[in-house]
């Protein structure tokens, strides 16, 4: 019994992780309407630029973050830019295509620079100190991941509906044509929210780095991660993002609990089932 | 006044009938002058030709963006090795059967997907090819996480191994034969006119009285169906199968997109020659290993921003050329083409 | 003298199709002009035109003499074109207030603000904190018109003003019309109801089959010979 609920308490806290994953997902579908495909090996591209800083470079983590988010945000605006901005229209196929092509040159490139080897990075201590309450022990680190979860959701609300550019961020999501009519230059602001979605998954990533261990390869299951999260959330909801990670995350715990060979196939199983019963609910009848 | 008809045949393809002909013939008269390694790569290519052709129709006229067809070709591989390897039972009807039960499969998994709008569909169908791994890997009877390897009893039955080559190649043909024709019969009827009306504007043809899902839903059935047959010979092909290849998204989905962008979606001619053009950097290429990997997506990002009809639109546009001819032309009767 | 805005020799399409044929209309400053025609005649696009959202040759769209067409709608609105979209398109996520601040989008200065807004349309006052979806018709059309306001514009485009909302509404928002001219803002109305339209402008353009057919002073105009106009001149 204590076992379980130790599992699941871990299965909470991962969903807070989960939850980072998505977020920058859902913010990109909900204004630029793109799904991108690339979501996955972005994040482990932000956690190999940590790799690369803290195990290759020597340098402390704090300035480690102070690298690697602003060059996440700095990437995400010129792909945004550079790329992504030409592919948006009322086709669905090139963005995706263009967002698939982009999975496999960094999945291919990393594989170059970094080799397949699996990588890991050491936090220290905090990695292994538990906090015991009652029967229950639930790692000091998946707290501050969870901690920092939330944070980063409830600073993603609060730029959204209480600055002037959450406000442009979702009229352009509204109606993009009438925003540009507005004077919003919608371009920019493509950028500017690729750019914040890839700080998330900056921050997600250096949280990630250290939680497990990675390789190049490690994308496309995070962007399905990320994905199912999405769904499963609600699409365009901030919060529902939490709600969907600490679903996925402790149906994940429970398959595992099970049988530790399930632990993936439960989340995905959880998902179909979600989609099966409440498919307008969850997609707003869009179609 | 002189009448007028409409017509898809202009002059010329009056000409392309014989001539798919003999090249039909040729192909089937393979094994008579290649050798094995030269029967295998066609083989291969025809499995993917298979493939491309199917994804186009997805995604170029149904506008259906799957990138989990890989669950099809892996629950193709699988059914042949349980049906002609482990049962002993006749090969053909057996690839047959391993299109059969794709396509039986893909009724579950269509009636989930298809409630999940274009690129949540892509990701969607990804999820549900992850899962066919991952059940697949779990399943002690189908060799769990290592595979299969097709009994060598039973595949002796089929012929020493360049007879075992030439069978291969002749279904692998038939397969792609029967894709391109299904595919060219399929846009070539009413329905297929609903597909190109459903692809330019979902809601004129819902407003038409076409029946949106439906339409999409039986071409998902019909890929589904090729795939598990290109799943079934590719995989006699290997004599091995393991989750990780059967359900490779590069291998059957990722290469696929790249030959159908190559080509041109929307155009049948296209996955023909993107095969031939995939097949050709990757003998020249894939010792580069992942270099060759990157040039490939930079190639298919590039085209798609720059030559989105593909190499086949390319041309198209330029002289009109259609092998499989789809565009009608209004005729004034008595006369050819003007 | 150069007038505040106008089109010289406009031609518009969408893809192969020609939707407008050498279009010539002028707008002097502190004028309302109407654009009237049956539908489909091109109003609309040529009111597209001038918003930016339909790709048109530079030379032929001109404020204060100064070429603008085919420039981008942010940038058509920073130079003081601002626009009350057919059918209002609201932002429906964002409250009253919000959608009325977009338009300072626009990086204008001038006089209008939030509480000059509310002066106009004070049917608002107690709904600020509503969302756009929340409105009445009419109550998002003032919404519309302020938001076009709060951009500090020389002109604004009203597209289909009264379409679907009740006459006695359509009275109501048409009172800020004067006020607009008032605060030297020019106006281009296009509009279904001849009558109204005519009753609200200065000077009128017939739109039938992409071309002008008839202008005129609009008090001066006959509803006779704008049917005419508008059956083509042969009927």
């Amino acid at each position: 019994m204590t076992e379980l609920i130790n599992s699941l308490a871990q299965g909470v806290l991962i969903g807070g992780l989960y939850a980072l994953f998505a977020a920058g997902l859902s913010l990109v579908f909900g204004i630029m309407r793109v799904v991108n495909l690339a979501h996955g090996d972005l994040i482990v591209t932000g956690s190999f630029m940590t790799f690369a800083t803290v195990s290759m470079l020597g340098l402390p983590l704090w300035l480690a973050v102070l690298i690697v988010l602003p060059m996440m945000g700095l990437l995400g605006y010129v792909l945004q830019r550079g790329l992504l901005n030409h592919t948006i229209g009322t086709d669905v196929l090139p963005p995706l295509l263009v967002t698939f092509g982009i999975s496999i040159i960094l999945q291919n490139g990393l594989l170059q620079i970094f080799t397949a080897d699996n990588r890991k990075l050491d936090f220290g201590a905090i990695e292994v100190m538990s906090l015991q309450m009652g029967p229950v022990a639930m790692g000091w680190y998946a707290i501050l991941v969870f901690a920092v979860a939330v944070a980063t959701i409830y600073g993603l609300q609060f730029l959204s509906y209480r600055t002037r550019l959450g406000r442009v961020l979702r009229a352009t999501t509204d109606d993009p044509e009438v925003a540009r009519v507005m004077g919003v230059r919608t371009d920019h602001v493509f950028g500017i929210a690729m750019a914040i979605a890839l700080v998330i998954c900056g921050i997600a990533a250096i949280l990630f780095a250290a939680w497990t261990s990675f390789t190049p390869l490690s994308g496309p299951s995070r962007l399905l991660i990320a994905f199912e999260v999405v769904v499963i959330g609600g699409i365009g909801s901030i919060w529902g993002t939490l709600a969907g990670g600490i679903t996925l995350g402790v149906a994940q715990a429970l398959g595992g609990y099970l049988d530790p060979a399930w632990q993936t196939l439960a989340g995905h199983i959880v998902f179909v089932i979600i989609l099966a019963l409440r498919p307008a609910g969850i997609l707003g009848g869009r179609r | 006044m002189s009448g007028y008809s409409i017509t898809r045949i202009s002059r010329y393809h009056y000409a392309v009938g014989p001539a798919l002909l003999l090249v039909l013939a040729a192909l089937i008269a393979l094994p008579g002058f290649a050798d094995k390694a030269t029967l295998r790569l066609a083989t291969e290519m025809a499995g993917y030709m298979a493939l491309a052709i199917m994804w186009n129709l997805l995604a170029g006229y149904a506008g259906v963006m799957s990138i989990g067809q890989q669950a099809f070709v892996g629950a193709g591989g699988y059914a042949i090795f349980m049906l002609a390897g482990s049962a002993g039972l006749p090969l053909i009807p057996s690839v047959v059967a391993a299109g059969v039960i794709a396509a039986a499969l893909a009724i579950p998994v269509g009636y989930i997907l298809f409630r999940l709008n274009g690129a949540y569909f892509a990701i969607g169908s990804w999820v549900i090819a992850e899962i066919f791994l991952l059940i697949t890997a779990q399943s002690d009877r189908l060799g769990a996480g290592s595979g299969l390897s097709f009994p060598t009893a039973v595949a002796k039955t089929f012929g020493k191994s360049d007879e075992r080559a030439a069978l291969f190649w002749w279904i692998a043909l038939a397969v792609a034969v029967v894709a391109i024709a299904t595919a060219y019969l399929w846009l070539r009827s009413s329905r297929g006119l609903a597909l190109t009306a459903m692809r330019d504007d979902e809601s004129a043809a819902a407003g038409l009285g076409v029946d949106v899902v439906r339409n999409k839903f039986a071409v998902f059935l019909l890929a589904a169906a090729i795939a598990g047959m290109v799943g079934a010979v590719l995989f006699l092909g290997k004599l091995r199968i393991s989750p990780t290849s059967a359900y490779d998204i590069n291998e059957w989905t990722a290469s696929i997109i790249f030959i159908v962008v190559i080509g041109g979606i929307g155009r049948l001619e296209g996955a023909i020659i993107g095969t031939l053009v995939f097949f050709g950097l990757r003998s020249y290429l894939a010792d580069f290993g992942s270099y060759y990997l990157m040039a490939l997506g930079v190639i298919a990002i590039v085209m798609m921003l720059k030559m989105p009809k593909g190499l086949w639109g390319f041309v198209y546009d330029r002289t009109g050329i259609e092998i499989f001819p789809m565009r009608r032309n209004i005729v004034r009767s008595g006369e050819g083409r003007p | 003298m150069t007038a505040l805005l106008e089109t010289r020799n406009l031609d518009a399409f969408y893809g192969d199709f020609q939707a407008l044929y050498g279009v010539d209309v002028k707008l002097e400053e502190g004028q309302c002009v109407a654009l009237i025609g049956p539908n489909g005649a091109g109003k609309t696009t040529l009111l597209r035109s001038l918003v930016g959202w339909v790709p048109v040759a530079r030379e032929t769209v001109l404020l204060n003499g100064q070429p603008i067409g085919g420039m981008g709608p942010d940038k058509i609105v920073s130079l003081g074109i601002a626009s009350v979209p057919e059918g209002r398109r609201l932002f429906p996520s964002l409250t009253v207030d919000e959608n009325l601040l977009m338009g300072t989008e626009s990086g204008r200065a001038g006089p209008w603000t939030l509480d000059k807004v509310m002066e106009v349309f004070p049917a608002l006052r107690d709904r600020r904190r509503h969302r756009g979806s929340d409105l009445s018709g009419g109550q998002q059309q003032m919404v519309a018109i302020g938001r076009a306001l709060m951009s500090n514009p020389k002109v604004v485009l009203f597209d289909e003003l009264s379409l679907g909302l009740a006459p006695t509404i359509v009275n109501d928002i048409a009172r800020a019309l004067p006020l607009m001219r008032d605060n030297g803002i020019s106006i281009v109305l296009v509009e279904q109801d001849v009558r109204r339209a005519l009753a609200m402008s200065d000077y009128a353009y017939c739109i039938l089959e992409g071309r002008i057919n008839l202008q005129g002073v609009s008090a001066d105009l006959a509803f006779e010979d704008i049917e005419k106009a508008f059956f083509g001149a042969e009927a």
